[in-house]
């Protein structure tokens, strides 16, 4: 990642929010408007909380399968499998 | 900044790696134990996966404080200093730019916006905002790699 050097264009920074744009999924992009940074920000702080509260909700699942996970079952079988590798 | 999108492979891999050494089949773990070591691996994957970006040192450093184990980090993140909140002044001039379009009242609500982000991406407080949003772009990225990674074991395991 090269660190920034020099003054940001308004067109580099314009780049920046269009392409923040694009990485929020199609039910999120539609709050946002077109020139509303503001707006883009609350989404991109809204989505990045949702993402994290989605890697906490899967630990605790994984976590739960493998607890609760036979050891002879196929799905034991998958884990050793991956792990081992 | 480098924007390849590395392969979810990978992160898969290195997550699993991470599980492994983590000991994550062990019975004797309470669910507590286990998610924590989940999560761990699962932060861990997401910044060696991404060892030049901003966010993955700070992560890492994050990480190292809260474990204080020295088998958490790899070497190459093993001396980051957090830096200070001050953000150096040779920046603050490409800041000023930045905002220099938005009226009086926007500006405010970026602010205090932005300060919301900071806190989200790992290292946020002491970046300038185009670092910033730059940074945040790639977070996301991993972010949401991370997630889909683990959709897959859940969806592989159930």
């Amino acid at each position: 990642m090269s660190s920034r050097r020099g003054r940001i264009t308004d067109e580099e920074m314009n780049e920046l929010i269009s392409k923040l744009q694009l990485l929020l999924p199609e039910s999120r992009r539609r709050n946002v408007g077109r020139a509303s940074a503001g707006k883009l920000l609350k989404e991109t702080c809204s989505y990045i909380k949702s993402l994290h509260r989605e890697v906490d909700d899967l630990s605790d699942r994984l976590s739960q399968l493998m607890a609760t996970m036979d050891d002879n079952s196929p799905q034991a079988d998958i884990i050793r499998s991956l792990l081992r590798s | 900044m480098q924007n390849t999108i590395p392969s979810k492979q990978v992160l898969l891999k290195t997550f699993l790696t991470g599980l492994r050494r983590r000991n994550i089949t062990n019975k004797g773990m309470t669910l507590l134990e286990r998610k924590r070591a989940i999560k761990l691996s699962a932060d861990l994957a997401m910044a060696s996966v991404r060892k030049e970006a901003k966010w993955s040192n700070a992560l890492m450093a994050d990480l190292s404080r809260k474990f204080q184990r020295k088998t958490v980090l790899p070497s190459k993140h093993r001396h980051v200093v957090i830096k200070g909140n001050k953000v150096s002044t040779h920046k603050r001039g490409a800041r000023r730019r930045c905002a220099a379009k938005a009226t009086a009242i926007a500006k405010c609500i970026i602010r205090k916006r932005e300060q919301v982000l900071r806190r989200l991406v790992p290292g946020g407080k002491c970046m300038d905002e185009c670092t910033l949003l730059d940074e945040t772009l790639d977070y996301l990225q991993l972010l949401k790699a991370q997630v889909d990674v683990m959709r897959l074991l859940v969806k592989a395991l159930e």
